[in-house]
């Protein structure tokens, strides 16, 4: 299992590397050892760069919340758009552009927005479903909580000038257009949140057994899931103040992991977090290749891939062959 | 005592579901509880688990309340088999028997040979390997139950079993193979409490026997012989009952109408 994550990493970094080659105008090794070639350099390290960084870091973040979020829920097609987390956090990121201050710490501040959003929607999501007692009734309170959020935004962009009309439809669809150096720098806040998960792993196992069952194992639930639910709600706002929504990433890849090797969160939670990466990654570069100049939300991109995945799942769930 | 109950209530709402039942069971005891559907034998169960704070009354495992110990200290002497499980990741057979191994912090050699002694012990070994969302109903069932059996394996004094209804789904030769060693582990010093509904595996196998009437009270306590009349049966579950010697057995067996 070790030698499949490090091939897996190779293989990351190799993706990294295409799609820093890949753009616009062309950049080859050859051209960015010549001492005098700025504008290629300058192309790579101020726009190529931070922008393949940081759709690999935010890959990896909402992958392994979507992991970390499906073995809490012991349900392996939730996700963290499904209880109404990216919902909140798409909705106070509008809240931010739309309503907030115009200049200033545009990024931290509205990352902090996005977060307080994500946390908000979370705990509304674990309120309305608790009630039920059930896990179904936290994904359906989750899908009521994303439908109200983005109701919000629909209403804050018949607010917003033509300008953060453009910046909330980036947010709803999610992109990397904006990526610079300092989103890459916010997006390592999630690097400690992203550790500590990998340290929950065996009591992710045990929790998917079932809430009762894990107490009986000698696992704090309550303590636990509120952690959890915190993390998961860190990353996604992280993630979500910076390119928006990206669907079904959190979805798709813990169970990709799962397909091709193993359920146990010890591998899961990784290969998410590497999957992950190079998922975004990929989506990204379509998004920015496919009709270039112009670019597509990466959102529209994972979308497409996700929908049918997703699809597939639930019919593969239905006829009794689960996975 | 390992399990005592004195007075124990529990409701919800205005519901009654257990009204002032009594008991106690030392070690090395196989108690079965009995009773018609909706009785409370589950929630009574749950309450001597720990599961749920009683509305009144007392409960004491080993001396202690349970809610004053904190989640991991119980879960190395107390295992809880529920109603129904449901767990829908792909682990192998073998990964979920081991996650009652997780209580402890015995090294992995000793976690390892504790899985596999249970996994012959339930007749898993040969399935060890496999998917447990491939698995049937009744196989995943003998999962479960393995999965509580690993966390109380290797001690053999102080710890409470808890099961319910651990037959269902079990195939006759398994309903037999699991009675038979719920009857060796309590031999072998643990208390296991049970919910069954068969009223020949519990006159059996069982040490003692609490009945539950339909309102929730505690109708009879005590050894199968002595709770498992014709009258008792007839006044709680309605159906006439003979008793019939049994050749494999010194306990008779139960014919009904």
């Amino acid at each position: 299992m070790k030698s499949t994550l490090i091939i897996a990493l190779l293989l990351l970094l190799v993706f990294i590397l295409i799609a820093l080659g890949l753009g616009e105008s062309e950049l080859s090794i050859a051209s960015l050892m010549s001492e005098d070639d700025a504008v290629s350099r300058m192309i790579l390290m101020e726009v190529r760069m931070p922008r393949v960084l940081l759709s690999v870091l935010v890959g990896a973040g909402v992958a392994t919340s979507g992991a970390l979020i499906q073995g809490l829920f012991r349900n392996p097609l939730a996700d963290p758009a499904l209880i109404g987390v990216s919902g909140g956090a798409a909705l106070f990121a509008s809240l931010y552009i739309v309503l907030g201050p115009e200049v200033g710490l545009l990024g931290f501040g509205l990352a902090l927005s996005a977060f307080i959003g994500s946390l908000l929607a979370t705990w509304l999501v674990i309120l309305i479903g608790d009630r039920g007692g059930r896990i179904s009734g936290m994904l359906l309170a989750g899908i009521a909580v994303n439908a109200v959020s983005l109701s919000g935004v629909g209403i804050l962009s018949l607010l917003a000038t033509d300008q953060q009309l453009r910046s909330v439809t980036f947010w709803a669809l999610g992109s990397f257009n904006h990526a610079d150096w300092q989103s890459v720098l916010i997006s390592l806040f999630m690097l400690p949140a992203l550790l500590r998960i990998l340290f929950l792993a065996r009591r992710l196992d045990i929790m998917t057994l079932g809430d009762l069952e894990a107490g009986h194992l000698g696992i704090e639930v309550p303590k636990l899931r509120l952690e959890a639910i915190l993390l998961a709600a860190l990353i996604t706002g992280i993630a979500v103040s910076l390119c928006g929504v990206i669907a079904f990433v959190g979805l798709i890849v813990p169970h990709l992991v799962r397909m091709v090797s193993h359920a146990r969160h010890a591998i899961v939670l990784p290969g998410s977090m590497v999957v992950g990466g190079m998922l975004v990654l990929l989506a990204d570069t379509i998004s920015r290749q496919l009709f270039s100049p112009a670019q597509i939300p990466v959102g529209i991109v994972t979308a497409l891939i996700g929908g049918p995945f997703f699809i597939y799942l639930i019919v593969k769930k239905d006829s009794g062959d689960r996975l | 005592m390992n399990l005592q109950l004195s007075q124990v209530s529990y409701r919800i709402g205005e519901k009654c579901l257990l009204r002032d039942v009594s008991f106690q069971i030392g070690p090395g005891k196989l108690l079965v509880v009995l009773g018609p559907n909706g009785a409370g034998k589950s929630t009574l169960l749950h309450l001597a688990a720990g599961d749920y704070q009683p509305a009144e009354g007392e409960i004491r495992q080993f001396g202690h309340d349970p809610f004053n110990l904190p989640r991991s200290e119980r879960a190395t002497r107390i295992g809880v088999l529920p109603q129904s499980s449901r767990l829908d990741f792909p682990f192998k057979v073998r990964e979920v028997v081991h996650f009652g191994r997780s209580p402890f912090v015995t090294s992995q050699k000793e976690n390892k040979r504790v899985v596999a002694e249970v996994l012959l012990a339930m007749a898993l070994d040969r399935i060890a390997e496999r998917d447990y969302l491939t698995l049937s109903g009744g196989e995943k069932q003998r999962v479960q139950i393995a999965r509580v059996l690993a966390q109380i394996w290797s001690v053999s004094q102080g710890t409470c079993l808890f099961l319910d209804e651990p037959l269902t789904s079990l195939d006759l030769a398994h309903q037999l193979m699991l009675m038979r060693l719920l009857k060796t582990l309590a031999t072998g010093g643990h208390c296991i409490c049970v919910v069954l509904h068969d009223l020949n595996l519990a006159m059996r196998y069982g040490d003692l026997i609490a009945l539950l009437n339909g309102s929730g009270e505690l109708a009879e306590f005590g050894e199968p012989p002595a709770v498992l009349t014709p009258q008792v049966i007839k006044a709680i579950f309605g159906v006439k009952t003979t008793l019939q010697p049994s050749q494999f057995n010194d306990r008779p067996g139960l014919l009904f109408e």
